[in-house]
């Protein structure tokens, strides 16, 4: 028997000889990040520059033209119109009709303000979108009518940005050789900055090796918004720590992190994995999630209902210290099959502080449905699990899985029997001690798996079980 | 560690903070390779560390406590690197390579490799506590402070995973007196 001195000796020695100086890209790479990041930046930043290496800081252009520009297209405006034939007409027409801070006329807005118009071609107001934004005074709208706009853009007033038109011909760019924004140290084809403004009715391009949409304080609301990412480009929606997010009836491609709260998406088409951080309420519901757009959620109190995930799923991690609480309801999960990106199972709950609740959603041909791991706690009832490889995985002890109906899966319930890849090896089956009452198990290649000398007796209770395991 | 370079970081400087990270980078990193067991995880934790570290370092009270308190960030940073990396299959068996151990001579091959089965089967937690305590030598108040628990936890954590490691050396009996061994055990 060695001492314990002894065994200190030979883990001293062979962490000194396991760890290797590391390569030196890797400082060039971390000084990299730090040189693109303000100090004190919000929390998620660095996380998002490390997925997107290499990005550059830069001067920086709003994108609004300055008052020597509007001064020019208010000149330029007046020689058009002095030299039409109608000059009368416009001479009238330039004393009954409101006039915008440019001194184009406008038109007044439903809600009180004024209208400014953009189009490309020249027939609008302005030609460019951020013109028509430095014109613009809290509470107008700006119609933005179909062609090409490559722009920078900073909205920070609350105004309304609408299409006017199929979103698909309203295509808002960031211009080739544009500068970065300086806050975020990249190119970023919209900032909004604690504003309240409606963006509607438009496609935004995301720039390579940058963001599409990237808000920080206020609260605006996205409606029948396209965004479509580019190769290289780092993400799409990004909503930072203070602001509030509304996204409702809009698609997106790329990745994308909100950090806001409230937070509510409904009825948008998501086509990238995503993070949210909580802690506060967020609405997620009647979404379509397709292949890959996982969704993540980490320290998040909120609902995430009646959406369809097509090969996505759900992870819930709010961390062991965290009493934010999701519930998981009403959603369908089909052919959620694992990759290195999502990996696991349709609905995860892993390091959960509080309970997740998991009621009335319908998982089916995955290979694995749900997975309750890692200390989480859950309440797992009503569901509908059929055709799966693994109905229910759960390693977690305060799990109640209630009133479920499993079957034809290859296995119904399996407690324990988990892999963690790379990190803990083998976890103890015999962890997992949950309370099963009244499912349905039915057809599955195994419908109950336990630990054959399991000491502490898991509690199961008035389940139907049509296979031949018997259950309690 | 100088706590005017400390400042001047605080305070915006990014040529002084540069001198910080590189200073201490390499350490750093080993310190990441050895609680994450892979040099690809440990590289990403310690990069995502550095920059929370120029992030934060604003909110660092007491300049002097640079050293703890980096630790204690670069230890989340592997937290972090370790939930968002892991995979969890179901139903799989541990990918474990048992004839290696089986037809093994008694060397220190033997030992490094009963010590990197048991270490990666250690909860993350305690392997930070090993290796704080017995790769950077600080001691567990040093650790407790590092991590931001109490001193009682690290040492059951600690007390915990030195009893895995041992059982883990001691595994088939294959752990005789050492006295025969060259010093460094390789």
């Amino acid at each position: 028997m060695n001492t314990n001195k002894e065994i200190e000796r030979i883990i001293r020695d062979w962490l000194d000889d396991r760890a290797v100086d590391p390569p030196h890209a890797s400082l060039e790479s971390a000084m990299a990040q730090v040189a693109a990041t303000p100090q004190q930046r919000r929390r998620w930043l660095g996380w998002w520059l490390d997925r997107g290496r290499g990005a550059t800081r830069g001067a920086h252009a709003k994108g609004n033209t300055s008052d020597k520009d509007s001064g020019r297209h208010r000149l330029m405006f007046g020689i058009t119109t002095l030299a039409t034939s109608a000059a009368a007409l416009a001479l009238i027409a330039a004393l009954v009709v409101p006039r915008g801070d440019s001194g184009q006329p406008v038109i007044p807005a439903a809600g009180g303000g004024a209208t400014h118009v953009v189009a490309a071609d020249g027939s609008g107001s302005f030609t460019t979108i951020g013109e028509a934004v430095a014109a613009a005074a809290e509470g107008d709208t700006i119609l933005v009518k179909p062609g090409q706009y490559p722009e920078a853009l900073v909205i920070d007033k609350d105004i309304t940005l609408q299409g006017d038109g199929p979103r698909e011909g309203i295509v808002f760019s960031f211009p080739k050789g544009g500068p970065n924004d300086p806050d975020w140290g990249l190119p970023v084809t919209l900032v909004v900055k604690d504003s309240r403004a409606t963006i509607a009715g438009l496609t935004i391009l995301t720039p390579a090796k940058g963001g599409a949409v990237w808000v920080s304080g206020g609260s605006p609301t996205f409606e029948d918004v396209s965004v479509e990412n580019v190769p290289d480009g780092m993400g799409t929606f990004n909503f930072g720590e203070g602001t509030s997010a509304i996204v409702r009836d809009s698609s997106w491609d790329g990745f994308w992190m909100i950090d806001a709260s409230p937070v509510t998406l409904e009825g948008n088409t998501i086509n990238g994995f995503s993070r949210l951080f909580g802690p506060d309420p967020a609405t997620i519901s009647g979404n379509t999630f397709l292949a890959g757009a996982d969704l993540h959620v980490h320290g998040l109190a909120g609902l995430i209902e009646g959406n369809e995930f097509t090969d996505a799923g759900i992870t819930v991690e709010s961390g062991s210290d965290s009493d934010s609480a999701v519930t998981v309801r009403g959603n369908t999960f089909h052919d959620v099959r694992w990759n290195a990106d999502h990996g696991q199972a349709a609905i995860l709950v892993q390091d959960a502080g509080s309970t997740t609740d998991i009621v009335d959603n319908t998982i089916t041909g995955s290979d694995t449905g749900i997975g309750v791991a890692f200390g989480s706690a859950a309440t797992i009832m009503g569901n509908d699990l059929s055709g799966n490889r693994a109905a229910l995985v759960v390693t977690s002890s305060d799990v109640a899985i209630e009133g479920n109906t499993i079957t034809a899966n290859e296995t119904g319930l399996r407690l324990g029997n988990t892999v963690e890849m790379g990190d803990a090896g083998l976890q103890a089956g015999d962890a997992a001690r949950p309370t099963v009452t009244g499912n349905t198990f039915c057809d599955n290649g195994t419908d109950l798996e336990v630990p054959d000398d399991d000491p502490n007796p898991i509690t199961l209770d008035g389940n139907e079980v049509c296979a031949e395991q018997p259950a309690g | 560690m100088d706590s005017a370079l400390v400042v001047r970081a605080q305070g915006g400087d990014r040529e002084a903070f540069s001198a910080l990270a590189s200073a201490s980078y390499s350490r750093l990193h080993r310190v990441a390779q050895n609680i994450l067991s892979d040099l690809d995880r440990a590289d990403d934790a310690t990069q995502q560390a550095v920059v929370s570290m120029w992030r934060n370092l604003p909110r660092l009270r007491e300049p002097d406590r640079f050293e703890a308190w980096s630790y204690r960030i670069l230890v989340n940073a592997c937290y972090s690197e370790a939930r968002r990396s892991r995979r969890w299959l179901p139903g799989l068996d541990a990918d474990l390579d048992e004839d290696a151990s089986s037809t093994a001579e008694l060397s220190g091959v033997v030992y490094r490799d009963q010590l990197e089965r048991g270490f990666r089967r250690l909860p993350i937690e305690q392997r930070a506590v090993v290796v704080l305590h017995h790769y950077l030598d600080l001691p567990l108040e040093a650790v407790a402070e590092a991590l931001g628990v109490p001193v009682g936890t690290v040492h059951s954590r600690l007390h915990r995973a030195m009893g895995a490691l041992r059982a883990a050396l001691e595994a088939d009996a294959r752990l005789p007196d050492t006295t025969h061994l060259p010093e460094r055990v390789r």
